[in-house]
Order: C-alpha cells, then structure tokens, then sequence
C-alpha cells in the first residue's frame, strides 16, 4: 500500500484560544479547544439551570491525539458532538476547531471528517460506494464544481486502503455493516481532513469488524497523523487505540490516559446504567473488567 | 399508433400541448426523483395546492388564467408568489419543531384552497357592484371553470405558456444539475451533509424554489390537485427498478414522457377526457405494473 498522500491539508495554525492555566491544556497547539461549554435545550425561551445538558465542559484535544469520549445515554454526548461540528448554537462558553470556529472550519472542508452513526442513514438511497465516498470532497469543491481529478484518484486510493475497491461500483446498500462503514471512513477521509470524528462506530458491528475497525484507526491515525475524536457509550470503544480517554457525564469527569482510569471513576460515570443492568453489588468487578487493557491499569493511579 | 400521433401533432393545440407536456414532464420527472428521495412528496402537494389560491387571486383580480385571454403573465406571477410564500410559511412554521413539518403542510394546504375558492366566489358575487366592475374590468369571457383550474385541460394550454415552459423548464434544470451534488448529499443525509460543508439551508430553499417554478408550469396542463402526482409517480417507479442513481433518473424521465405523452393522447383519442386525470391514470397503471414485476424484486434485493 503506497503511503497516501495528505498535501492539501489545511496547515494547522496556532489558535486563539486564551485559557491560561487549565490543567487540560498540555501546551502545543489544540485541535480541538471546548472552553466552559454549558449547554441546555430551551424550554419556553428560558434555560434552566438545573437542566443543564452540558455543565461547564473544558476539553483540549492534541493535535495528533486520540481522543475517546465515553459516557452513558443521556451524558451529552450527542450534544457535545453537535456542538463539535457546528451544528447546534446557542451554548455559552467557547469553542474553537483548529482556531475557527466550528460551523467555519466544516463550511471550509478540509478540517474536519465526520462518521455518523449508522441508524441515521437511509441504506436504500441509490448510490454507490463510490458516490458515497466523493461525497466527502463536498465542501472542499464548492458550489458548481465537480470533484477533481486528484481528489478522485484519492478517494479511489482511499477505498483501496479500506478494503472496499472491489465494491466501489455497488449500490451502498449491497454492502455488510463493517463495509459501510469503513466506505463511510473513506467519504471523512476524502477531503484530506485534521480531524476525525467518529459517532459510536462500534454499533451496528459485528466483532470481526469492530476488531478490523480498531485496527483500521490505529492504522490511519498513525501513517495520515490525524488526530481522533471517538465518540461512544461503550467502554470497549476506547481499546481502538485512545492513547487519552474523557468521561463526560453532564461534565467531564476524567481526562487524561486510559492507563489512569480508575473503577471510581468509571462508577461514577456509568454507577447508574451498570447497576441498573446487574445490580449495584456486582458494579465494582464488572466495571473493571470491562476497562481495556489489563486491570493493573484501571487501579488507581497516585 | 404513431400514425395518429403525427396526425394529432398537426393539430396546433395539441402542438403546443405536447411540447408544455414534454417540457414539464422533463422537469418534474427528474424533480420527483429528488422529491421521493428527500420525502417531499406532501411538501410538494402544499405547495401545488397555493397555486390553486394564487389561481382564484388571480382571477379575482381580472387577471385571464387561460382560454383566449392573452399572454396571462400576471397570472403566473401570481401563482408563483403564492407558491413561494407557501413553501417559505411552511419553513418558518416547522422550523424548530413549534409545529410538525407535516401539520404545517396540512393547515397551508387547506388554507390555500379554502382562499382560492373564496376568491372565484368573491368575482362572481361582485360582479353586481360598481366598483369592482370598474376596478378589474369587466369580465372577459367566462371565467375558467373551478374544474379546469383543478384537474387541467387541454384547452388551457396556449403558444405563450410553451414558450414559459420550454424557457424555465431550461433554467429550472440548469439549476438542478448545477447543485446536483449538494441536492444528493442534502436527500441522502441532511445533517451529515451540512458537517462536509453543504449550505443546507440554500439547498432547502432552492429545491422548494425549483418545486414551486415547476408548479406553475405544470398546473395549466395537468390541473393543481395532480400535479404532486407528476413529482412523485416517476421518481417513485424508477426507484423501484434500481438502486444506482443515474439509471433511476434515466427511468424517471420515461416513465414521466410515457405518462405525458400517453395522457395526452388518451385525453384527445377518448374524446375530450380532462388531460390531468389521464395523465395521472397512465402514470399510475406504469407504477403498478412496475411494482407488480419488479417491486418484489426489489425488495428481496434490500
């Protein structure tokens, strides 16, 4: 496999994003900067401070690092994604993609690459593998063009890379979930992007594919020097090779290595899904088990 | 067949006929690929119902709606701006979710016909009064019956609409293939799209712009009630015989000229049957023979 070519990308630039001394900030440039995000639905034009989706969420996502985000249902998640890539206004706080804000740097294209969620897509739609991949060059095109030929050839070397060449001409639909997505992986990949994020990319997979997707990312996040954002309620998500892990429940209750995250803290996050699920008395040995890695690393850290 | 057919076309009326049905047919046909795809077929039925109020203003106002009354202008502009505000009433109220996209559609719709019919009622009630006489002119002619207005007549077709037919037919799809990359992107995933840089608020308005355009060149043939059938029968039966979107677009525009040039030519042959319901009649016996032979194809395949 030839090393893809990533010239074109937009150079990252030192952003604006004046915070001073917050813990989170580990120096270098941001890709991500989330600054005291609050956020809550409107309910009679009025916020209420007690339905706050999002409480006061400060995250600084590295260039060049992978990021998973993990909480339960109803955590914000959503949310936070939305605000990520400019699609949801109205919170207080700042945020701030490679120095733009978010709406600018997605209008640019370029800088962000984005896998929703599979329920969210409409499989019977008439395209093909290839069409859906090109769509990526969207924004980067602009209006009234049609997508280059460079840009083709690499959407072309893209599938390539993810396995998918062979089906390039066969209706989306045709295609199992693990091809889906990875045709989807292609579309974010196709502009040539800093930054991708991933909608729970573990749902809707099978566990052949979920381990090929894990592979997959490390793979990209390393040979195009991107930096990861990967969003899911599911622990398991992070072990695709997070090298930081944040929790966020309404805020963000942890952020720092996976090696550092303790069972209080996964309690704390998840305390009212799991035991919900299993009953409060097996919390403790089901959440260490399902931190990835081996357990010495979800043992408190001083 | 074809005998017949070059004999109807030395017939100037059915002459112009076929080339407004031709035309129209052209553009709502690919339109309702877009439609179908997207789930705009009630959209585009509210949309067609404001015509028939912009229809009774304009014939309140002693504006000809067709028959010998000239180049009626006024009239188009005045179905058109009725189209328009309907679409864009229809935007502000379901933005947001205060009311459903789907209630918001209904209430234009009723309110629309309700208005048109009020307006006929108005002319002709008025007549008796001094003023209003004197203010529009006296009636010319006989008005255009409510059923002409409704389900479309051939004799409502003159040499000034094939003209505007063939001229913003042109422009309507110039339109379409200019943005036909962000159209697809915004029917396949709204959301998604805007992320990768689609301005999806300028497709929205120009895909209702476009309906409403082709509205008003479609109502004199076809009649207001059956013109949504032109933006959806098409689009619906090819999306039954294929899943790649070049050859449903393809399939789309035969089944749209099958359906015009065979309701009009049934509409002539039957002596005088309303040209609106026979197209419709053909459209619909190709839709159920395609979903008979192949929609069970289909649907296996998905």
């Amino acid at each position: 496999m030839e090393k893809l070519d990533t010239t074109g990308a937009v150079e990252c630039s030192p952003h604006g994003c004046a915070h001073g001394s917050l813990s989170e900030h580990h120096g270098g440039a941001d890709a991500i900067c989330i600054d005291c995000v609050s956020f809550g639905y409107a309910a009679g034009g009025q916020t209420d401070p007690a339905r706050l989706v999002l409480r006061d969420v400060t995250l600084h996502v590295e260039l060049g690092c992978s990021l998973g985000i993990i909480g339960p249902n109803g955590a914000g998640k959503t949310t936070l994604l939305k605000i990520m890539l400019g699609l949801l206004d109205g919170y207080s706080g700042r945020v701030q993609v490679m120095g733009m804000s978010p709406a600018a740097a997605c209008r640019r294209g370029g800088i962000i690459g984005y896998v929703p969620q599979r329920h969210q897509t409409e499989w019977r739609f008439p395209l093909t593998v290839r069409q859906v991949a090109l769509m990526g060059l969207t924004g980067k095109t602009g209006l009234l063009k049609w997508y280059s030929r460079d840009d083709r050839d690499y959407v072309q070397k893209l599938l390539e890379r993810m396995g998918i060449a062979a089906l390039a001409e066969r209706p989306i639909g045709e295609l199992s979930g693990g091809q889906q997505q990875r045709c989807f992986m292609a579309r974010a990949l196709a502009a040539r992007p800093k930054i991708l994020i991933l909608d729970e990319p573990l749902v809707g997979i099978d566990e052949a594919g979920q381990r090929q997707f894990a592979q997959l990312s490390r793979n990209l996040h390393e040979s195009l020097g991107l930096t990861m954002v990967i969003v899911s309620h599911d622990i398991r998500a992070i072990a695709t090779g997070c090298s930081r892990v944040a929790c966020l429940n309404q805020t963000i209750h942890y952020h720092d290595s996976p090696a550092g995250l303790t069972e209080d803290v996964l309690r704390e996050v998840f305390h009212h899904e799991i035991s919900c699920a299993i009953g409060p008395s097996r919390v403790t040995r089901e959440a260490r088990l399902a931190t990835p890695g081996s357990t010495e690393s979800s043992r408190p850290v001083e | 067949m074809l005998d017949r057919l070059l004999d109807l076309w030395r017939i100037d009326l059915f002459r112009d006929a076929l080339i407004v049905g031709i035309a129209v047919g052209t553009v709502c046909s690919l339109l309702s690929v877009v439609v179908v795809l997207k789930r705009m077929a009630f959209i585009g039925e509210g949309i067609a119902h404001a015509g028939f109020g912009g229809l009774g203003t304009a014939v309140f106002f002693g504006v000809a709606t067709g028959g010998a009354g000239g180049a009626p202008w006024q009239a188009n502009l005045i179905v058109l701006a009725f189209c328009m505000a309907t679409a864009i009433a229809i935007g502000v109220l379901s933005r947001r979710r205060h009311v459903e996209p789907d209630s918001a559609i209904g209430i234009m719709l009723v309110a629309a016909m309700a208005w048109g019919v009020l307006m006929l009622d108005l002319r002709r009630n008025l007549q008796s009064a001094d003023w209003y006489v004197r203010w529009v002119g006296p009636a010319r002619g006989a008005a255009p019956s409510m059923e002409a207005l409704l389900f479309g007549s051939l004799l409502n077709v003159t040499p000034y609409d094939a003209w505007l037919a063939v001229g913003f037919g042109a422009l309507v799809l110039i339109l379409l293939a200019a943005f036909f990359k962000e159209i697809v992107f915004y029917a396949f995933e709204e959301t998604v799209s805007q992320v990768f840089g689609v301005r999806t608020g300028l497709i929205h308005y120009l895909i209702l712009a476009l309906l409403s355009v082709t509205i008003v060149l479609t109502v004199r043939l076809a009649g207001i009630v059956l013109v949504s059938a032109l933006l959806v029968i098409p689009g619906a039966t090819a999306n039954l015989l294929s899943r790649r979107l070049g050859q449903v677009l393809v399939y789309s525009w035969l089944v749209g000229m099958a359906g015009m040039i065979g309701g009009l030519a049934l509409s002539l042959e039957a002596g005088s049957l309303s040209t609106g319901p026979c197209i419709v009649a053909v459209l619909c016996v190709l839709f159920a023979a395609t979903f008979v032979f192949a929609g069970r194809r289909a649907s296996v395949r998905t």
